[in-house]
């Protein structure tokens, strides 16, 4: 049995989903998301240090030309099969878990197989880690 | 952490000026010291104190530097990267927990080699990169939300909500002597 951690709305959003996809999982409390204020999130952007090439020409790409249209080119042109477990690391800490909330229930109305909540499990299991940070 | 080339005190273009944020690659010129040496500074008390001391002296020019600049927000934001730096450390620290570990690995390994099927996911994660360098005022006015339509993942309000988030968090404060990693 696999668990996933929510929250209660986001068990809600489990619940309405077909029985065929549910059937194996098991649901935990994920508690409450801590209130995440616009000063540690902008404050953890400032801290955020990647080093996997893709990522630096990303962002050099970015930094030559930052609008939203070639912003979506520069995405879809970085390849992140190399990119190190360091940088993917680098990059939920600085979503921080109210985000992060945000894409879990966005992502819990569109499952369709059972792979779809092996990733959502993957995201409660760093939010999990995330809260943990902040409390501890 | 170590960046490529580092700026002169008084090479931050004067025509872009930006609120001076102490993180350790900023602050390593004022206090002639490596990163590692100035996180480890700024983990206690009686090393943030000496850091806003040392800084202090060189009010002059971070005046050049940030004409907004004014030791009591110094204080605040040294608190508060001090803070931010610890919590990051836990965040490594709790991802590597054995209950935690197998299960984080086999999710980054997923978006590594199946990002076109993750695209939320990822799109908000090279959005964060993005803000990270270039700031959010670049994509405040909806330009995350745009780039999720542009990448047809519109029209859900929470990645919208995500988006705005993410967009919105450091309006008008450009990090722009940040590595190019």
């Amino acid at each position: 049995m696999q668990s996933l951690l929510l929250t209660s709305s986001e068990k809600a959003l489990f619940s309405a989903l077909q029985e065929s996809v549910r059937e194996g999982w098991v649901v935990e409390d994920a508690g409450t998301i801590p209130a995440d204020d616009p000063a540690h999130r902008m404050m953890r952007l400032h801290l955020m240090r990647l080093h996997s090439p893709s990522l630096a020409s990303f962002q050099a790409a970015v930094r030559a030309d930052a609008s939203p249209e070639s912003l979506a080119a520069h995405i879809a042109a970085t390849d992140l099969s190399m990119v190190s477990d360091e940088d993917f690391t680098e990059m939920f800490f600085a979503l921080g878990p109210e985000v992060l909330s945000f894409v879990i229930a966005g992502l819990l109305q569109h499952v369709a197989r059972d792979q779809d909540l092996e990733l959502i499990a993957g995201l409660t299991v760093i939010r999990d880690a995330q809260i943990s940070s902040k409390q501890s | 952490m170590i960046r490529a080339a580092r700026s002169s005190l008084a090479d931050t273009p004067q025509e872009l000026p930006s609120r001076f944020i102490p993180t350790p690659e900023r602050l390593a010129p004022y206090l002639s010291q490596k990163d590692e040496e100035i996180m480890t500074q700024l983990g206690s008390v009686e090393g943030r104190e000496q850091v806003f001391q040392e800084l202090l002296k060189h009010e002059e020019e971070l005046r050049k530097v940030d004409p907004s600049f004014n030791p009591e927000s110094l204080r605040r934001d040294l608190d508060l990267v001090s803070e931010t730096l610890d919590e990051k450390q836990k965040f490594v620290n709790e991802l590597e927990k054995p209950e935690r570990k197998g299960i984080v690995r086999r999710t980054f390994g997923h978006l590594k080699n199946f990002a076109k099927k993750h695209p939320v996911v990822t799109v908000l994660l090279m959005a964060a990169a993005a803000v990270a360098v270039v700031g959010g005022a670049a994509y405040a006015a909806g330009g995350i939300e745009l780039l999720l339509a542009k990448l047809g993942i519109e029209g859900i309000s929470n990645y919208a909500e995500a988006a705005k988030r993410l967009g919105k968090v450091i309006e008008g404060t450009f990090p722009n002597d940040l590595p190019a990693a």
